[in-house]
């Protein structure tokens, strides 16, 4: 119970949202490596929710050549 | 009750669907023919009684990869609410045009505030930042990530030394005034390239070689 008093770090939840928006490259960059792949949860501290949708926006930026596949 | 229920099932039903559609075209066809594809999409979707509420058009713009031999492209959104049922016929006949390298038909929720361009694009400030500060680890996370990012950074704290201590012999040993022509050479080279660019992105104009 103590642990995840202080694994509570994921900012989406703290701005309370329910869609990330695959476009919005400003959110997802954060969240990828330099070599473009998505930055793990246990180094990111997002919340499972949220890393599903995350996953998901920067997949869709891929297919649509916003985002690279790898670098 | 049982009237309230089926009201709401009644609202849902009339409350169709909002899409948005996402397309990018190639980049070597004229204004006009642009123009006359993104027609052609739009009379697609109404044809089938879509309702365009919103479109943006981000213009020709760089891909992150090659698709179809082409490094630039045409981007352009439609938001619409559309009945779901006709989507199939949209994406065949999406799927079928050559002059359409990809797109993508996305739910978009319902409470989307649609943003421009600028706000959505990475800015030069976002990627340095990045450059500067990757991923943090989390602070309770896995110990084996701590142990690696202290590894990267001791690597790369060795690497900038260096770097400063060749930088330092570079500099005694050139003197001044010839880097500063240097970098008016380059920069009047940067200049030159970003203005034949832009007239080379200019869609009506041909060139034959």
């Amino acid at each position: 119970m103590a642990k995840n008093k202080y694994n509570k770090q994921c900012s989406f939840c703290d701005e309370e949202i329910d869609y990330i928006d695959y476009k919005n490259l400003k959110v997802t960059n954060p969240f990828t490596t330099k070599y473009a792949k998505i930055v793990p949860r246990y180094y990111s501290g997002i919340c499972l929710r949220h890393q599903k949708m995350l996953a998901r926006a920067i997949k869709r930026a891929r297919f649509m050549a916003l985002t690279p596949f790898v670098k | 009750m049982v009237s309230q229920t089926s009201k709401n099932a009644a609202d849902a039903a009339n409350e169709l669907t909002k899409y948005e559609l996402m397309v990018i075209l190639t980049p070597d066809m004229s204004q006009e023919e642009t123009d006359k594809q993104l027609d052609l999409i739009r009379k697609q979707i109404k044809d089938l009684h879509g309702e365009i509420y919103h479109e943006d058009l981000w213009n020709v713009r760089d891909l992150a990869y090659v698709i179809k031999k082409h490094d630039r492209g045409y981007y352009a959104i439609f938001y619409f609410t559309f009945d779901g049922k006709h989507l199939l016929e949209i994406e065949t006949s999406l799927r079928l045009d050559a002059k359409i390298l990809r797109h993508m038909i996305v739910k978009s929720p319902k409470n989307y505030t649609i943003k421009p361009l600028a706000e959505l694009e990475l800015t030069e400030e976002d990627i340095k930042q990045k450059q500067v500060r990757p991923a943090k680890p989390a602070k309770f996370g896995a110990p084996r990530s701590g142990v690696i990012e202290n590894k990267e950074e001791v690597k790369e704290e060795k690497e900038e030394k260096i770097f400063k201590a060749e930088k330092k012999v570079d500099e005694k040993v050139e003197p001044k005034i010839e880097e500063k022509k240097e970098e008016k050479k380059t920069m009047d080279i940067a200049d030159l390239d970003s203005r034949l660019e832009s007239i080379l992105d200019d869609p009506d104009i041909n060139i034959k070689l």
